[in-house]
């Protein structure tokens, strides 16, 4: 297993309530950043939390500097991401995903994630009703094909409309910075 | 980029929104915004008072209109008000003296509630729907074929789609033999047993059949015979096989028929196969045709009727081949298809077929609006649109009565008055609604 080398920690000793605080606000980003690596829900839950532990043994962070701890978190993440899933997924798939991220996340998805948000406050209601149900609810798509009074295929193409929406909305907003 | 990249960031783009979308509907302000409700119960109680609310406003405005509306419409074909939107545990609350629409939709969020439909006799259009329940427990499907004895009061009832909850057998379908008005029927199911299949072919009125989710066989096909449909739409229907396709094209009487979400995607519902194709031609006054989410050889639309007037191709992804092959289809009046990466192709078509309404399935150019602005024949239109497109050419289409917009975002184009000014100017219908609805 690759994980960032642990150096002696020189700083002055950092309470570990503190620690724990500076680490865990980028719980999220890094659950999405593993996500978009290809791991599932649980997993992904399993591998952030492996990599704030190791985070948090390491020690020694400069938390004026979020994006270097970040940086760190990322790193051990996939590599625990690599270790996982040794036999289905390639380093160059990796790679891809890291391209992904780092041209869409560059603020660790704070930008995606607000640009996304004002994209489907946009939409019309039955829209957002069938994403919350879909993503919210997590129903599948016979689920909300009945819900919707439509055929499983025809949830399975609004869907796939929508998404190609919301990749082309959230593009442009961050385009123009809206 | 090679393409094994372009897909590995295809797929990392789409697993980024997939889980973004997740973090945005699990937080609280997109709920209390509508997008998810907040608790679940809680939504659906607000959901009922609101429709419930509906139904007051529109049945008390319907009341208060009716003798207006009696007096300026025409006497045959009857318009149809607008939909009443109602659930079933809300039909008790309707009074008898208020209850006097014409077109409602009916969401099944209990089967109890339905005795009390006699509160709606003088319904003309009657549409059941399954109720959103996310996630909470939808009715249990319903054994007792009494619940739709309210319907044998409605004298004027020309439409009805009744949903799978509602339960459907031949003592549910003896209720509709006495409407003398019934002309539309549509089921939502997955099986109709022989004793069904009885009732329903000897439903005297009924010219126009939906069965969407049903297993079908050459021997329910071949008994629709007995009901000279003139219009039938298979959706999501699974059992096709040579025998079935063979009764297809017996139904000498069909002229329009809706065959869709053949996708191939599940050996349930393969591809089209050429014996579709076939069936098509052997139907002698066919003139409507739709193939909406279907999938099959595109060589294969040679064999399309030639008096097709209406076809619906809905996503099918063309070539310039297949496309070609459309141009033989000289009686076409109305087309849908998906024409974003057939370029000259697709204009050619457009330009060369006698069509009075084209609905565009996938984002349009200057060159589609260019080429439809001189489009001689052309009445009506309906086509994606996004900011970088000016529809103002449009204007010069001689015919053009009437111009719908799908538009993204629930927002018009940028220059949208300016657009509007000039169609206004040349009396054009312009309407638009979001391309996700």
């Amino acid at each position: 297993m690759i994980v960032p080398r642990a150096e002696p920690d020189r700083s002055p000793p950092q309470g570990a309530g503190e620690a724990v605080s500076a680490l865990d606000r980028h719980r999220p980003a890094l659950l999405r950043y593993v996500r978009v690596l290809g791991a599932d829900a649980v997993t992904a839950e399993d591998l952030v939390q492996e990599a704030l532990v190791v985070a948090l043994e390491r020690g020694g962070f400069d938390a004026s500097s979020p994006a270097g701890v970040f940086a760190f978190l990322r790193a051990a993440a996939r590599n625990r991401w690599l270790h996982h899933a040794r036999r289905r997924v390639t380093r160059r798939e990796v790679e891809h995903a890291d391209e992904v991220w780092d041209r869409h996340c560059e603020d660790d998805g704070d930008d995606y994630l607000l640009a996304l948000r004002r994209c489907v406050e946009a939409l019309p209601e039955q829209s957002r009703r069938l994403l919350a149900a879909t993503y919210g609810d997590g129903l599948g798509r016979a689920d909300v094909g009945r819900a919707f009074g439509k055929s499983e295929h025809g949830i399975k193409s609004a869907l796939r409309r929508l998404r190609a929406h919301l990749h082309d909305c959230i593009e442009r907003r961050r385009r123009s910075g809206a | 980029m090679s393409a094994t990249d372009e897909r590995g960031h295809d797929a990392a783009r789409e697993r980024l929104l997939d889980v973004a979308l997740e973090q945005v509907f699990a937080d609280g302000a997109l709920r209390a915004a509508g997008a998810k409700p907040a608790r679940r119960g809680r939504w659906l109680a607000a959901a009922v008072v609101l429709l419930g609310l509906g139904v007051v406003v529109a049945v008390a405005w319907q009341a208060r209109s009716a003798p207006v509306r009696a007096a300026i419409e025409p006497q045959e074909p009857r318009p149809l008000g607008e939909v009443v939107p109602v659930s079933v545990s809300d039909l008790r609350h309707l009074t008898v003296e208020t209850s006097d629409a014409d077109n409602a939709m009916l969401y099944v969020d209990e089967i109890e509630g339905l005795s009390e439909l006699r509160r709606l006799s003088k319904l003309r259009r009657l549409v059941f729907v399954t109720m959103p329940t996310w996630g909470n427990k939808p009715p249990e499907r319903n054994q007792d074929p009494t619940v739709l004895a309210p319907l044998r009061a409605m004298r004027e009832l020309e439409e009805l789609r009744l949903c799978d909850v509602l339960g459907l057998s031949a003592a549910h379908l003896e209720h509709l033999r006495e409407l003398p008005a019934l002309r539309e029927l549509g089921l939502d199911g997955e099986m109709l047993d022989a004793a069904t299949r009885e009732v329903l072919f000897a439903l005297p009125h009924v010219r126009s059949l939906t069965l969407r989710g049903f297993a079908i066989d050459a021997e329910l096909l071949s008994g629709l015979r007995a009901m000279q449909l003139t219009g039938l739409e298979l959706d999501a229907c699974q059992g096709f096989d040579g025998a079935a396709w063979r009764a297809l094209a017996e139904l000498k009487t069909l002229r329009s028929l809706r065959l869709t979400n053949q996708d191939g995607m599940s050996d349930d519902r393969p591809e089209l196969p050429m014996a579709a194709f076939l069936a098509f031609r052997e139907l002698p006054v066919l003139t409507g045709l739709d193939l909406d989410e279907c999938a099959f050889a595109g060589g294969l639309l040679q064999g399309l009727p030639v008096g097709l007037q209406k076809l619906n191709l809905g996503d099918y992804v063309m070539t310039a081949d297949t496309i070609a092959t459309l141009k033989r289809l000289a009686s076409l009046r109305e087309l849908r298809f998906h024409h974003n990466v057939l370029g000259e192709a697709a204009i050619d078509l457009v330009t060369s077929l006698p069509l009075e309404r084209l609905m565009l399935r996938s984002w349009s150019d200057q060159a589609v609006v260019a080429a439809v602005s001189r489009h001689t024949t052309l009445r009506e239109l309906w086509l994606h649109c996004r900011d970088e497109i000016d529809l103002v050419p449009l204007t010069g289409a001689p015919l053009l009565r009437r111009v719908h917009m799908l538009v993204a975002d629930g927002t018009l184009v940028p220059d949208a008055p300016a657009m509007l000014e000039a169609f206004k100017k040349r009396g054009l219908e312009v309407t638009w609604s979001d391309w996700n609805d």
